[in-house]
């Protein structure tokens, strides 16, 4: 009966070097990041490129303001570039734009885009629901449960009266082990898989809106190693950022969003090209891919602790924003970003 | 005495053209007197007036004036004892002269005519007899089990070779001169009648035909008469009923009206099971659905699996692909006219069946003596065990249901006027894998008052309604739980009249008007947690006014031509609000527009569209002809959709300022053969077709539930133009037909700005062209009752659009489409099989069942659905990808059903 299956024979070639270009400065200080790689031709085996990522050397990359600052950055990996931490900082009204020259000659530039003052977190909170989940078993078998778990919201405390905002998630996941006699603190992140964009209408402090963050289900026990016990998940800190995007930001946004969810499944999708807002200045009929973004960003950080079954979330506001390094594990002596329920 | 008086009034009649007024001779000659002399003179003596012809009285001559007389008749007596005259009193104070002979003949006749008592059916009122005069012959052929009008059935005179065919209503009307015939009164699957007639004056003669028990040679699978492809002016029809149904392998256990027409040249399904055609390269909103006179915008259950009208309820379906008459309008590439069954007006029958979809039941009877009769029938989806069978995760946690109810009456309410009505409900629920939930609802009743002036002149009036209302509620983000409701909404009323004189007419007159109203969107949270924000796209309303006026004309024996002029006026009419975008839309930043506040009814926009419809059939001789057709249509509604397969987020759009109604003009030419005495038909029909103001939408569009929809979309032109091939084989054990078609179908925008421009403004293939099409429908009937059929069908794989390029953006993979059509899906083959066990033959047996058994997809072919791209979580289903480009098949695998029909 009906029945989808991954259709191979399909090959493409392209007949020029596409570029896709991303980047952004933020109004907190740098360094800031920018990568130029090429467009590939479509593979139906996406996997098989990770491997092959044609990123671009040599490329001329600068960042312009509208106060004339005009900064070059600098090369670190192949096809990343960065700046140095002082030489430029993102402000509130101004405008920047990205120029990038590659290495065949051709120039692109985006337009300037400019930085708005983020919408404030009054606070990240967290709600019990079940959900159908898409789980995989261990045969890796695909089926659907309804699962238990924890909605994250955040509450808007801006004067922001209407706009678009963007909104990022990270939770760092917290497991305690034991090894022996030592305790091993461990942790890792979930990060949203699409572009969370909003648009605001009418937002004030007396009319709050609750824009949804991420829906978590709990992490299982992690299983027990030869040298490694089972230790319970111990918390969540999760970690919001807001930004005030402009309507070429937030169109690119739902965009990808839109083609990452893959709507309308079962049928033709509208086809599209997402562009951000990069353009070719010296072959104005040349594709570019990517976008360039500017924005102040407004954090946000609290922890909670829930155990699957209970009724209520142990919730905690961080006063003071840590920073949390990519996944690790610590032996006997818990991170300075640990946070313990009281 | 009144007999005479119009006896004589035809003799007069009947000389008319030779005829003079005496009162105008005033030749006189003073040596003798002439004969016309004396009738002058007995004219002015008594006050009367005398008709006679001038070179009979030339060939007398007497020098006799009658002064004596004492009356007009004895002086006429006394006169034409003289000569080889005689007269006859036409009426008071009227006279004329005949000879002798003329009047001897015409006497004799006239008591033939009176006197002859045999077997013959008589006709007509001898009263109204006048010699030499053509008189007119009609009535209405009928299924005498059911009083259902036969349609097609031919009316054939042998001794004149002239013969006529009965038309949708089973009516017929043939040009005679008085005199006896013998009417073979046939069509196919039924006994044929020999009626000896004799006709005096125009009457009318209803005639009843019983469907005989089928001979083994004489199996033919099509209800119309044989050389009708021939014989009628019109090209491009395609009419099938359930003779030629039976012959289908059926789909789901059921035999399906609207895809059987997907076996036919030129029309394609636009998907494997898909509710949508395409005709001869068309979209699938370019077709207009007429059950009875009334639109109807859902024709399908699940997608399209199964139409959704029970097919016992129908009496034929006729496809216009070609030459479109002018009472139809409103769609710019096919009509296809469901009739349904009038309700038989002898006796209740019940039909039914068994499948595995769903079952249906059907009733059809008289109500009220002979004048009340009714039809109603409805079908139910079982539960969705079957989507717990398929082994694919998502749909196996999907469901689907459905129904649909339709109920006929027909009143003859006198002689003259007929009522009839019928209301339809159609509905369909479809949840998948419990993210996205569809509901689709049809509405639609019509109301029809025929008023019979005569037998050649009746008028229609009607007035209809229909609905379609498609309810998404989309669960697939929780936080964002949306309801989204798209409705369309037509009505309409239509006056025709209808008027064939001297049966080589057939003028049709009409006036409509259609009123829309489209939802193109109301967007609102599913529930009070969510936070979707509802959204709302104004009511749309589009009045069509129309008038038309067409004459089917037998010029003679050779020549026929239909023509037709129909006249549309359009309105785009509020309240609604009008942006001026000054150019274009930024960006979706609609701050600082101007927008134009419409009020209620106020008029927004205006169309007007003249229509020429020709149709013309040179006939070679009575197995070949070859036709021409002209056809200029409009059509101010158009589906948006993003997808070649209809889809549920479709919405219908009128035509507003920016949105211009699709023209198109259609040319088409054929050839018409048939061999061994109608036993095989061929035919070669060639067509072009240039399309004009066509949708097409922008790369990205945000189609749904958009305000500014127009920003979407841009303005395409469009051609179309096949080669269609035709092969069918009417009669004996074997049957069937093989088609096959060359088509194209090509599309072009001319935007100026890059995203108005659609593969750099240059011809692209539009989603509906697939160029190789072929049919094959075999049938064998291994004897009267056992049936295998078979039915082949290849086409080329539509065109689509697939992602050219990859790139990591952040850290994600996306994809970026091009070329708009660039690829093709695999092409499409399938072979389907049933062994058909029909019910019992004898007449009186009261219970009668059958069954079929069929095997959809013989060689387990996984023909395309579509092709989307999607990013999954990696597994061991999708080998352990994150991305892919995913074909879908609807039945990969041969498909067994088992169904059982059953009628008493």
């Amino acid at each position: 009966m009906s029945c989808k299956e991954i259709y191979n024979d399909y090959e493409v070639k392209l007949d020029q070097n596409y570029y896709v270009i991303n980047g952004a400065i933020y109004e907190t200080p740098g360094p800031y990041m920018i990568s130029v790689r090429k467009v590939l031709p479509y593979t139906n085996n996406v996997n098989s490129l990770m491997d092959t990522l044609d990123n671009v050397k040599d490329a001329e990359v600068r960042i312009k303001s509208d106060k004339g600052e005009n900064v070059l950055l600098t090369e670190i990996s192949p096809g990343v570039y960065k700046t140095r931490k002082h030489d430029i900082k993102g402000e509130i009204g101004h405008k920047y734009s990205l120029y990038v020259k590659t290495n065949d000659g051709d120039e692109y530039e985006s337009a300037f885009v400019e930085i708005k003052k983020a919408p404030e977190i009054a606070s990240i909170d967290a709600k019990i629901e079940k959900r159908p989940v898409l789980q995989t078993d261990r045969y890796g078998e695909q089926y659907v449960e309804e699962k238990e778990g924890l909605n994250f919201s955040i509450l808007s405390n801006s004067s922001l009266t209407s706009g678009n905002v963007k909104i990022d998630t990270r939770i760092i996941v917290e497991t305690i082990h034991s090894e022996g006699e030592s305790t091993v603190f461990c942790w890792f992140q979930l990060k949203d898989e699409v572009p969370n964009v909003k648009v605001l209408n009418s937002v004030s402090t007396s009319d709050l809106k609750e824009l949804p963050a991420m829906f978590l289900i709990p992490v299982p026990n992690l299983p027990a190693t030869k040298t490694r016990s089972i230790k319970i998940t111990y918390g969540y800190i999760v970690e919001v950022k807001t930004y005030f995007i402009d309507s070429v930001q937030y169109k690119y946004y739902s965009e990808v969003k839109e083609q990452l969810q893959a709507k309308n499944k079962i049928f033709d999708p509208v086809p599209t090209q997402i562009k951000g807002n990069m353009r070719c200045i010296s072959k104005p009929e040349k594709e570019v891919y990517g976008n360039f973004n500017a924005a102040s960003v407004s954090v946000k950080q609290s922890f909670f602790s829930w155990v699957p079954g209970l009724v209520n979330v142990y919730k905690k506001d961080m006063l003071k924003t840590v920073v949390i390094p990519e996944a690790d594990c610590k032996r006997n002596l818990a991170p300075k970003f640990w946070q313990k329920k009281n | 005495m009144n007999f005479l008086l119009r006896f004589l009034t035809c003799i007069v009649f009947f000389i008319n053209s030779f005829i003079v007024f005496s009162q105008n001779i005033s030749n006189t000659d003073d040596q003798k007197t002439t004969n016309r002399e004396v009738v002058q003179k007995i004219e002015s003596k008594f006050g009367v007036v005398i008709y006679y012809e001038q070179r009979w009285l030339d060939n007398n001559t007497i020098n006799f004036v009658p002064e004596t007389a004492a009356t007009v008749e004895e002086a006429l007596n006394f006169f034409t004892a003289r000569t080889n005259l005689n007269f006859i009193k036409v009426q008071e104070n009227s006279y004329a002269l005949v000879p002798k002979e003329v009047l001897k003949n015409i006497l004799e006749q006239r008591d033939t005519l009176l006197n002859e008592n045999d077997n013959l059916i008589v006709i007509g009122n001898i009263n109204s007899y006048i010699k030499g005069k053509k008189i007119e012959l009609n009535g209405i052929v009928k299924n005498g089990q059911n009083g259902e009008p036969v349609i097609g059935a031919t009316i054939y005179i042998k001794s004149l070779k002239l013969g006529v065919v009965s038309d949708s209503k089973g009516v017929y009307t043939i040009s005679l001169n008085p005199g006896k015939y013998t009417l073979n009164v046939s069509s196919l699957g039924f006994e044929e009648n020999i009626i000896p007639i004799k006709i005096i004056s125009s009457g009318e003669l209803n005639i009843e035909l019983f469907e005989k028990s089928i001979k083994l040679d004489e199996v033919v699978v099509l209800a119309q008469s044989a050389d009708r492809n021939v014989n009628r002016s019109q090209m491009g029809i395609v009419e099938i009923d359930k003779k030629i149904l039976k012959q289908i392998p059926p789909v789901m256990g059921e035999r399906d009206i609207i895809k059987s027409f997907t076996m036919m040249p030129g029309v394609k399904s636009t998907g494997e099971f898909g509710t949508g055609i395409s005709v001869r390269g068309g979209g699938n909103d370019q077709n207009l659905f007429l059950l009875e006179n009334t639109p109807i915008y859902n024709t399908s259950h699940v997608f399209g699996l199964i139409s959704a009208l029970t097919p016992d309820v129908v009496e034929n379906v006729t496809m216009y692909k070609g030459f479109i008459p002018a009472e139809y309008g409103e769609r710019v590439s096919s009509v296809i006219d469901i009739q349904l069954k009038n309700g038989n007006n002898k006796k209740f029958k019940t039909y039914g069946g068994i499948g595995i979809l769903n079952n249906r039941l059907s009733f059809e009877g008289p109500l009220y003596k002979d004048k009340v009769t009714f039809i109603a029938g409805g079908r139910s989806s079982y539960s969705n065990w079957m989507l717990t069978k398929i082994p694919d995760e998502e749909l196996a946690n999907s469901q689907a249901n459905f129904y649909d109810l339709i109920l006929g009456l027909n009143a003859s309410v006198t002689p003259n006027n007929r009522v009839s009505a019928f209301f339809y409900n159609s509905y369909d629920f479809f949840n998948y894998n419990k993210t996205i939930e569809y509901s689709n609802k049809n509405t639609s009743g019509e109301i029809k008052w025929t008023y019979y002036k005569n037998s050649s002149l009746y008028f229609t009036f009607i007035g209809n309604y229909t609905n379609n209302t498609v309810i998404k509620n989309d669960f697939e983000i929780p936080s964002e739980k949306s309801t989204k409701e798209i409705s369309i909404t037509s009505i309409g009323i239509k006056s025709e009249c209808n008027y064939a004189p001297g049966g080589k007419h057939a003028i049709k007159a009409g006036i409509q008007a259609n009123e829309y109203l489209s939802e193109p969107g109301r967007l609102k949270p599913y529930n009070s947690q969510s936070f979707s924000l509802p959204k709302n796209v104004n009511l749309k309303k589009g009045l069509e006014l129309a008038a038309y006026v067409s004459d089917n004309y037998q010029l003679n024996d050779k020549i026929s031509i239909n023509l037709g002029l129909r006249y549309t006026q359009y309105m785009n009419i509020g309240s609604d609000t009008v942006y001026n975008y000054n150019g274009r839309l930024i960006e979706g930043n609609t701050s600082g527009l101007t927008p134009t506040i419409y009020s209620n009814n106020q008029v927004i926009a205006t169309y007007q569209n003249l229509e020429p419809r020709l149709s013309l059939k040179y006939q070679f001789n009575t197995s070949t002809s070859t036709k021409i057709s002209y056809n200029k249509n409009s059509q101010y509604l158009s589906m948006i959709s993003a997808s070649a397969v209809p889809t549920p987020d479709d919405f219908w759009q009128i035509a507003t300022n920016y949105i211009k109604p699709v023209q198109t003009t259609t040319y088409a030419i054929g050839l018409y053969k048939n061999f061994l005495n109608n036993s095989i038909e061929t035919s070669i029909e060639g067509y072009s077709r240039e399309l004009n103001n066509l949708i097409e939408i922008k790369n990205g569009a945000k189609l749904y539930v958009n305000e500014h929809i127009e920003t979407e979309l841009l303005t395409a032109t469009g051609k179309t133009y096949g080669v269609e091939l035709y092969l069918k084989k009417n009669s004996g054990s074997v049957n069937g037909w093989i088609s096959y078609t060359f088509s194209r179908s090509l599309k072009k925008t001319s935007g100026k700005l890059p995203d108005e421009k659609i593969n750099n403004n240059s011809y692209y293939p539009s989603n509906f062209d697939k160029p190789h099409d072929l049919n094959l429908m075999l049938s064998y009937n291994y004897n009267r009752r056992l049936r295998f059929s078979f039915n082949f069908s290849y086409s080329t794989g539509r065109a689509v659009t697939l992602p050219d390029k990859i790139y990591k953006s952040g850290d994600n993979w996306l994809v970026s489409y091009k070329y708009r059509n660039n690829e093709r899906l695999p092409d499409y083959h399938r072979l389907d099989f049933s062994i058909s066990f029909d019910e019992s033959l004898k007449i009186k047996k009261r219970w009668k069942g059958s069954w079929t058994l069929s095997v959809i997809n013989v060689y387990a072919r996984k023909n395309a659905y579509s092709m989307y791209f999607k990013k999954e979580v990696p597994s061991k289903d999708n080998n352990y990808r994150e991305f892919g480009l995913y074909k879908l098949y609807i039945i990969g695998i041969p498909f067994p059903t088992l169904t059982y029909n059953f009628t008493f």
